[in-house]
């Protein structure tokens, strides 16, 4: 998958900031969804309130890295002050409130979005870095260069999460039956 | 180390996933952040107007115990007398009436 630039690489005012995270919208919601283990309502709630603070300006692009590199850092560490926050988390009921994997109703018994939803429920049962790691490389094209960048990992941690990741994730789908 | 995404099966489970993925609108989602942070603006202005409000108190009804602990001139007038007379002579003709 190709890696996808924003036109606006150095941001300036309010107004090209928010056209560049328009254009980023798609790829932040998936990001966001990695990092709340594929939940989605969490997912929308931790994309706000990364917006929320891009827009108060608790966090700035100072164009070091990417602008889509800052951002997923941004909604990582956001993700991860939401997840400190939640006493259901901490009491380890997230899971049992809201599996991504749903009861399907009867218009969304497709095959296509069967399949979708075990491949999110195999990619939430991985570990949180392997996830993240996958999800990057895989789902956003990210080098795993740039995915240890976007996870605020080095390299080779990133690496071993990946190689570790891509073995769990083939055998979660093996166990579920998806086939390429 | 091992680069880009060289699995083909990872690679198309997750292109798959992609594609059933629905972001919400990027519209909706940064008018609830606009109001997030507007939110967050008032309660943390509110937040300092209710420290500086307690101090204010605070200062207002500390001030008569302040003054007397820097010396302020009502509480040398009131107290540092009853020192100064020990030392300048006898006790005051009113104690020695009572005592009688």
């Amino acid at each position: 998958m190709e890696v996808r630039s924003t036109s606006l690489d150095r941001p300036r005012t309010v107004e090209d900031l928010r056209s560049a995270l328009a254009e980023l919208h798609a790829s932040s919601f998936g990001w966001a969804m990695a990092c709340t283990k594929r939940v989605r309502a969490d997912a929308e709630d931790v994309l706000q309130a990364a917006y929320a603070k891009v827009l108060s300006g608790a966090a700035r692009y100072d164009g070091r890295s990417s602008i889509r590199t800052w951002l997923f850092g941004v909604i990582r560490i956001t993700a991860l002050e939401q997840q400190r926050r939640s006493i259901a988390r901490i009491l380890g009921l997230a899971r049992w409130r809201a599996e991504p994997e749903a009861a399907p109703s009867a218009e969304e018994a497709s095959v296509a979005r069967e399949r979708a939803r075990a491949i999110s429920a195999a990619l939430a049962a991985l570990a949180d870095r392997q996830r993240e790691v996958i999800h990057l490389v895989f789902y956003e094209g990210m080098s795993v260069r740039e995915a240890a960048e976007a996870m605020g990992v080095s390299a080779g941690t990133a690496s071993l999460h990946y190689d570790r990741g891509k073995e769990r994730m083939r055998a979660l789908l093996a166990e579920k039956g998806i086939e390429p | 180390m091992s680069d880009r995404n060289e699995d083909p099966q990872l690679r198309a489970a997750l292109s798959e996933l992609r594609a059933h993925d629905r972001a919400p609108p990027f519209e909706a989602s940064w008018r609830a952040a606009e109001t997030r942070a507007r939110n967050a603006r008032r309660a943390r202005a509110a937040i300092v107007l209710a420290a500086a409000a307690i101090a204010a108190l605070a200062i207002l009804f500390a001030r008569p115990w302040i003054g007397e602990r820097i010396g302020a001139e009502p509480a040398i007038a009131s107290i540092d007398r009853e020192p100064l007379a020990i030392l300048m002579g006898p006790l005051p003709r009113l104690d020695l009436e009572v005592r009688r």
